[in-house]
């Protein structure tokens, strides 16, 4: 009996206690109360946001040039193809330059020119390309541009002889810091 | 001993009723998976194109809206010296009668912005009012923006408020 009254006095106190605070959450609106923003509840989040330094430069197409012909009293005639490569680049960093050079040199008297289109606010300079890297394209920052041309230009001097089938060679570029 | 187990008897209904009531006052706003800090980086690109988006799926938030008026549910963030750009939405699956609102836009998450709509007009009752959702943060930086190496990281403190409307 003593066991059942400390019971019902704990539950009368539980009902006293926890009740009225479950009823008085959400007080009844009045008659005719506009609805207000009066209650809320929120949750935080924190979101961190990195941006890394990104680099990328792409080309595409190969490019074959065919020495065939000259004018008479003159040397072999140059050829030059700016149609069958592009190049594509995005940076968004400053001070950036492309740099170029082939995997090997090409036999005497026959030389290869590379001149890359300006993108936006960049420098372009025609260079002759050998195995030691020439800058291109200097002052490059802040870009993302498709499409730009990549135009070839070779010579060969009247004392070089023919090379049957032509000499094949991988042109790098680079785009590196300034 | 009869008058003992009539109390008893009364006193379980009362503490049901007490129970259940106390239940279906209670509103909760709360996350459902995730929620800790999440980092978002922008380090791809194809050449060409500008820096490819970062997102993050992994927060859920649970809602009980029982505010006994139409509600929904805000954004807002602060961030300070903020360099790059933060974007939210709320993806609320069906839930057979929960979960109703009107999905809002993808809101872009600005330093010191007003609250904006990501979900409203949740409903009163039973079962419409609970929901949950999925939070997809996006972040984006063009090229003409830079990197972190310039700017530093972004921090943002993201609140979300759920409140009447």
């Amino acid at each position: 009996m003593r066991r059942f009254k400390t019971i019902s006095w704990l539950f009368l106190v539980w009902i006293a206690l926890f009740i009225p605070v479950g009823f008085a959450q959400i007080p009844p609106p009045l008659p005719g109360a506009i609805p207000m923003a009066t209650l809320s509840m929120t949750l935080g989040q924190s979101v961190n946001v990195s941006v890394q330094q990104i680099n990328e430069l792409s080309i595409s197409g190969d490019v074959h040039l065919t020495i065939s012909a000259a004018t008479p009293g003159l040397g072999p005639d140059t050829v030059s193809d700016a149609v069958s490569s592009t190049y594509n680049i995005t940076t968004n960093d400053a001070a950036k330059k492309i740099v170029a050079s082939i995997d090997a040199a090409f036999s005497p008297g026959i030389s290869l020119f590379v001149l890359l289109g300006q993108p936006s606010g960049a420098i372009s300079t025609q260079q002759l390309l050998s195995t030691t890297s020439v800058d291109l394209v200097t002052g490059i920052g802040y870009l993302a541009e498709t499409g730009l041309s990549i135009s070839y230009t070779a010579n060969v001097s009247i004392d070089a002889p023919p090379n049957g089938s032509g000499e094949t060679r991988t042109v790098t570029l680079t785009l590196m810091d300034n | 001993m009869k008058l003992v187990a009539f109390i008893a008897k009364i006193a379980a209904v009362l503490l049901l009723i007490a129970h259940l009531a106390i239940e279906s006052r209670a509103q909760e706003f709360r996350f459902n998976a995730g929620g800790g800090p999440i980092s978002l980086l922008v380090q791809t690109a194809t050449a060409g194109s500008e820096p490819t988006d970062a997102t993050d799926n992994g927060t859920e938030i649970y809602w009980d809206a029982n505010f006994g008026v139409p509600t929904k549910i805000t954004v807002s963030t602060t961030a300070p010296g903020q360099s790059f750009r933060l974007y939210v939405s709320l993806s609320v699956p069906s839930q057979g009668g929960g979960g109703q609102g009107v999905v809002k836009p993808e809101v872009q998450l600005i330093d010191g912005m007003l609250d904006m709509d990501i979900f409203t007009d949740i409903p009163t009752s039973l079962p419409g009012r609970q929901g949950f959702g999925s939070l997809i943060y996006r972040a984006a930086a063009t090229v003409a923006e830079g990197n972190s190496n310039e700017h530093s990281d972004d921090t943002h403190l993201v609140t979300f408020t759920l409140l009447a409307q």
